[in-house]
């Protein structure tokens, strides 16, 4: 037990995790990610193209190469956060409690992220104008309007669609406004405005992505306190925080 | 003159006034050089924020716009630590990034990008994308000057005084960047893409490269903390940062491809 707490105690351990990170990610962005074998096997020949499998960077980010050295930095960060708590309670510390605030974050982030990967679903809808679309949950989208804005110069600025939301019950809530940047927020799922295209008789269709995940405030909130941790450790006194 | 043309030409002047501090061997600071920075800064701001008032969008969405804004800022960042330090900062440093924010609008007006006025594409018109470049961008003016401070570490075997000099300014440049670099670079830019690609994080090779970047700059504070960043390895991991950083400003839109080949 105390081989296990001192291992994972240890701020080098983190060190090391963050590093061996930082290059594997990078050979991921030096191979090309989620491709078929074939294509490893032109691009690679056999040997590599083996050995790239071997050791998951096909998808690296879903691999065991990734996953379990980021689980082994959650109980990392973890073991030295309550660590670190309980010495400050103990009075036998002083530092700050920025860095926890930034390391609560980040554990807090993980947990969300991870939320996120297992529940996420999406769906890329094609509609045109007077289309109908059925999402789970009862609700269904009548779009309404189709909108392509340009500059004076004829390049996009805007794209939206105007739908008319049913919801279960027949509830209805018309006239909402799906653009870029601008997502819809329908009975637990998010619509996104995210392609345009014009069908074989030049009329105009719009890509709704619709998705739905939890871990969304999970993550925001997590954002939010390594913020505050951020602003607390380095920029409340800039310069002299030895932290 | 144009505004950017301007800006070089005090530039040049600093680096000139460091020079020949350099060579005269000068201990204290010429009560002039922040004034020169703080001016090469307002006149490249003023650029951002003339376009801006043209575009009706905040100008800092293409590569054109971005080095003008990054030299803006290294220009002002040096200007602030000289202001903040009692004694001003050391000429190599204030010669060094200058340097740097000569060669980001010697860049710009470059054929790999464009001057022209170009208000941005429907992604971009976002104030979380506003606000991710904005503080990515102080941080990395933040690590350009720890970048500077670090190649006068190296070099200054010798000089103790200097070399001590160099490390304070290695470590607060870094502390002050950090902040700005994680929300605005990992923080701000997740969100942003959360509303409009409907994910926060993607791993596209510019998000990685981002976040390696960020991980180096991690390895570096936390080495420190514990006490084991003794001279060469500090230099080594922030030119390594740094590079990553240039290569993730840079190299992924030029060399790599994936969501973000925007500036």
């Amino acid at each position: 037990m105390k081989t296990f707490y001192s291992f994972f105690r240890s701020t080098r351990l983190a060190i090391v995790l963050i590093l061996y990170i930082a290059a594997a990610s990078i050979t991921a962005t030096l191979i090309p990610q989620g491709m078929e074998e074939t294509f490893y096997l032109s691009r690679y020949g056999t040997a590599a193209t083996r050995l790239i499998f071997s050791v998951g960077f096909d998808d690296f980010f879903r691999s065991f190469s990734f996953l379990f050295p980021a689980a082994l930095f959650f109980v990392n960060l973890t073991v030295c956060s309550v660590s670190r708590l309980v010495l400050e309670l103990k009075g036998r510390r002083r530092q700050g409690f920025g860095p926890d605030i930034i390391h609560l974050g980040l554990l807090i982030l993980m947990v969300g992220s991870s939320m996120s990967a297992l529940t996420r679903q999406e769906v890329l809808a094609f509609a045109g104008e007077g289309d109908r679309i059925s999402l789970p949950g009862g609700y269904s989208l009548s779009v309404r309007s189709l909108e392509f804005r340009t500059y004076p110069d004829g390049l996009p600025r805007e794209w939206v669609t105007t739908v008319d939301v049913t919801g279960p019950g027949g509830k209805k809530d018309p006239g909402r406004r799906i653009g870029v940047n601008h997502p819809l927020k329908v009975g637990g799922m998010s619509i996104y405005q995210n392609s345009w295209r014009e069908s074989d008789d030049g009329a105009a269709e719009t890509g709704l992505l619709i998705k739905r995940e939890r871990g969304l405030p999970v993550i925001l909130s997590a954002f939010l306190l390594i913020s505050i941790g951020l602003v607390v450790t380095y920029l409340k006194k800039p310069g002299d925080s030895r932290e | 003159m144009t505004l950017p043309a301007a800006a070089m030409v005090i530039l040049l002047g600093i680096v000139v006034l460091q020079c020949i501090a350099i060579f005269r061997r000068s201990s204290s600071p010429d009560g002039i050089s922040p004034w020169l920075l703080l001016s090469a800064g307002v006149l490249l701001l003023g650029v951002t924020i003339y376009r801006s008032i043209l575009i009706r969008f905040i100008a800092v969405t293409n590569t054109w716009e971005s080095l003008i804004f990054l030299a803006a800022l290294i220009t002002l960042v040096l200007f602030v630590l000289c202001i903040r330090r009692g004694g001003g900062l050391p000429p190599y440093i204030i010669l060094g990034g200058s340097l740097f924010a000569m060669a980001f609008l010697a860049l710009s007006s470059s054929p790999i990008t464009s001057p022209e006025l170009r208000p941005p594409i429907p992604a971009l018109r976002s104030h979380w994308l506003v606000l991710h470049v904005v503080c990515s961008f102080i941080g990395e003016a933040f690590f350009t000057v720890s970048f500077v401070a670090a190649v006068v570490r190296l070099l200054s075997p010798g000089d103790e005084g200097r070399r001590t000099r160099a490390e304070g300014i290695m470590y607060s440049a870094v502390a002050i960047g950090y902040p700005f670099f994680t929300m605005g670079a990992l923080i701000f830019g997740a969100v942003w893409a959360e509303y409009a690609w409907g994910t926060f994080w993607s791993w596209d090779p510019k998000e990685t490269w981002a976040l390696v970047t960020w991980l180096i700059y991690t390895a570096f504070l936390h080495l420190r903390h514990i006490g084991k960043i003794r001279g060469i390895l500090a230099v080594v991991l922030l030119m390594v940062g740094f590079v990553f950083m240039i290569f993730t400003f840079f190299g992924v839109n030029f060399l790599l491809s994936g969501l973000h080949s925007y500036g």
